[in-house]
Order: structure tokens, then sequence, then C-alpha cells
């Protein structure tokens, strides 16, 4: 107990200390700080008003930290003091502040940077947009600000097709295959086809049971699709409603024969394969199988009865 | 290749129609790696969910979703057989086997219309099908 209570008392004795000199080099530096304020007033007016609140929390946040401080070191308590609410708030105000600090983190450093003069006019990292490379040599137009990359690409075809050949541009990278095994192609497949279908309607309405997140709703920008969806839900509800089934138009078949995807990817095969990855020699339960198979038992036996009778 | 896997029931847009003495539904069933359930399969598993006899459970209009693995249909459960035999279609009593359609030919009813346009008035009721069959009196 008695070694105990020496411990403490050591600790308090060198965090006092600390204490002392710490506030020593702050009250320098603040004084300094106050000076060159006071000398040359900055203009706040047109900066940004996150910073200015977060320096307000942090300054307050401060001050109740060092007013709690005093109290504690005049040996009083600090329960049931509105000096903790003071803190927690200004607390929690700073941590809020920090990812959206994060987010406006690039904007910042680059009018920071444009301020002291470092982005030279040729820098394509500008943030502005540059109307002069809307429009190429006879090249189709994009209308988006190029990167640097695409920026040479660009200069670099230019100089080879000048005579007036057409080069489609682009615009949407494409995987390159020509490198890869057969082996590798048929793995490759196998891969996009199990991500089809572990996005597959079923599946989707499964997780949508057994999961707490929130449903997503996806807007697409196919007005074609949009449409057919919004009338093939109406078309649902009022089924649903009336526990009717109300018979395809023939031109809605037609449709629905053009928006069928390959078979490859319904076929009931390539699904079962996904659940059950043991049962390799899994067969489609085909009609004309089962109808062999049924044949085969009712002919055989039926037959040969017939036979034995009219014999007899 | 009989894969028995179980199939999962679900319901939904539940309703009780009182003036139908019957309870109405939207049934969802889940058979991946199945082709669709038969009805009355359907029929018995949802008599067990509302603890009823299948012989009232009336399910129809079943489709399955692009794909396979979920189909959607519609089922009914009366309050008791007799209400049931009263309010069903013909067609779908006739499917559990409640119900026997007469089965005459066109001949056959083109005959009795034609014997009907004979008689006038109330007689064409006793003008029956049988009527057709006329009695032959030996000596």
């Amino acid at each position: 107990m008695e070694d105990e209570g020496r411990d403490v008392q050591l600790e308090f004795r060198s965090l006092i200390e600390e204490i002392a000199t710490h506030t020593n080099q702050v009250r320098e530096k603040v004084k300094a700080l106050s000076q060159q304020i006071a000398d040359d007033p900055p203009n706040v007016n047109k900066g940004l008003s996150i910073l200015e609140v977060k320096y307000h929390a942090f300054l307050e946040y401060l001050i109740g930290i060092t007013y709690g401080m005093i109290i504690k070191v005049n040996g009083m308590s600090l329960q049931k003091n509105s000096l903790i609410d003071l803190i927690v708030e200004n607390r929690t105000i700073i941590e809020r502040i920090r990812p959206i600090e994060q987010k406006l983190k690039y904007q910042m450093d680059k009018v920071l940077k444009a301020a002291r003069g470092d982005l030279s006019a040729d820098d394509p990292l500008r943030f502005k947009a540059n109307p002069d490379l809307l429009v190429t040599k006879g090249e189709a137009s994009s209308e988006e600000e190029l990167s640097e990359g695409e920026e040479e690409d660009r200069q670099k075809s230019d100089s080879k097709h000048s005579v007036g050949t057409y080069v489609p541009p682009k615009l949407v990278s494409m995987p390159y295959e020509g490198d890869l095994s057969l082996a590798e192609k048929k793995a490759q497949k196998e891969a996009r086809i199990k991500r089809h279908l572990m996005t597959s309607t079923l599946l989707q309405e499964l997780k949508e049971e057994y999961t707490d997140a929130p449903i997503e709703l996806v807007d697409t920008d196919d007005i074609i699709k949009a449409k057919q969806h919004k009338r093939a839900k109406e078309k649902q509800e009022y089924e649903e409603t009336y526990m009717t089934r109300m018979p395809l138009a023939k031109a809605d078949r037609k449709g629905v024969k053009r928006t069928n995807l390959g078979t490859e990817l319904t076929s009931f095969g390539n699904f079962a394969s996904l659940m059950d990855e043991e049962n390799e020699d899994f067969e489609l339960p085909s009609r004309k199988k089962a109808k062999n198979a049924l044949k085969k038992g009712k002919g055989g036996k039926g037959k040969k009865g017939k036979m034995f009778k009219r014999r007899k | 290749m009989t894969n028995e896997t179980t199939a999962t029931i679900r319901t939904r847009k539940f309703l009780t129609n009182r003036l139908l003495c019957r309870k109405q539904m939207v049934v969802d069933v889940l058979h991946p790696g199945r082709s669709s359930v038969p009805k009355t399969e359907i029929c018995e598993k949802l008599a067990k969910m509302y603890k009823t006899t299948p012989d009232v459970v009336f399910s129809f209009g079943f489709r399955t979703n692009f794909g396979g693995g979920k189909s959607t249909g519609f089922a009914l459960i009366y309050d008791t057989l007799d209400f049931a035999k009263k309010f069903e279609p013909k067609y779908r009593l006739q499917r559990k086997g409640m119900f026997e359609k007469k089965k005459l030919s066109r001949k056959q009813r083109k005959e009795r219309k034609n014997r009907m346009k004979k008689v006038r008035g109330t007689k064409k009721a006793k003008v029956g099908a049988a009527s057709g069959k006329k009695v032959m009196h030996t000596f």
C-alpha cells in the first residue's frame, strides 16, 4: 500500500513538471502568434467556413480541458459539471469534421498550390476543363477532360494517320486475350458464367430476404428496358391483386423471345453445378429422356402381355 | 436423376375473404435445381402450414420465373369442403377429382336441340338427352 502511494506521488510530480514546461512553451508560441496576427491581420472573408468551425471547436475544447485540469489540480471533482458536456460536444464536432476535411483535402491542396504559383500552365492536372482539346484534327471528339496519357496517345496517333484515314476513338478499354492458352480461356469463361449466376435474380431475392441491408433499386439509362421493366411490374401487381393470370399478347411473346439470354447462362446444368460441386456428371431432366423411359416401360410390358393374351 | 431437393413455400399478400369463406394468398415456391413443383405437393404443404386438410386447399396459376428455381402462383383455402364445392369454379374442382363433367358429344347436343324444337314451353325441359331412346314395344 505504501509503495503504491509512493508510485502515485512520483508519477504525479513528474506529470506536474511536464505540465509546467509544456504550458511555458505554449505560452511563448501563443504570444508570437498573437503578435503576428496583430501586426498583419489576415483576411478570412473568402475562406472555407468548415476550417473556421474546426478551429473554434478546437479552441473551446482546449479551453475546456485546461479548465478541467485547473479544477482537478485544486482537488475538486468534475462530476455533474457542465464542463464535461462542453468538452464532449467539441470533441464530437472535431471528430465529425475529420472525414469531411479528408474529402476536401485534394481541392484545398490544389488551391494552395495554385496560390503559391507551383502549378504551371502546361500541368495537365489543372482543375479547369480545357476546351481546346474538345475538337482535334479529324478524330471524333470527346467531351471529357483528358488525362495525360490519353493526350499523348492522341498526339502520336495524329502524327501517324495524318492523311485522313478514320481511326475510331479508343474510349473503352478492352481486355487483351492474345496471350492466353485454351485452358486459361476456358477457365475465364467459366469464371464469367459463375459471376453472372451469382448475380442472378434467384440468388438476389434470397439475399434480399436474409440480409438486414437495405434493398437497392437500380436506375438504368436504357429507356426501353426501363419501360419494359415498369410494364412487367404493373402486370405482376395486377395479377397478384386479382389472382388471375393474363395471357401474353403475340407482340409481347416475341419480345420475350428476343430478350432471352443464351442457353448456356440459364440452363439448369450450370446452376446446379454451382450449388453442388461434387456432382460433375449432372444431367438435365430432359423431357425426351423421360418420354423414352416411359415408352420403354409401357411398351415392353404391355406389348408382351397383349401378345400373350391374343395367342391364348 | 431424381434430385429430391426440398421446396420452400412462402406466402404473400394474405387476405381473409369472409364473403367467400376462404383465405387467399400469393404463393412463392423456391425449388433450385429442380423442375417445377406439382400442385398436389404445394397443396399438401400449405395444408400443413395452415393446419387444414389438403382437400380444401386449391392452388393454381403457377408460373416459373426465367432461369428456373422459383415459381409464383396463387392459393385459396376454404373453411369447409361444402363452401369449396359451392364457390370454386368447376374446372378447379375437376382437377382435384371432385367434379365430373358430362361429356356429351357434339352430335348428341345437336340431336337434343332438335328434339327440343318440336316441343313448346316447359315441356322442353322434359326432353332430356335420354328421351332420344324411345321405348321399343316388342310384341
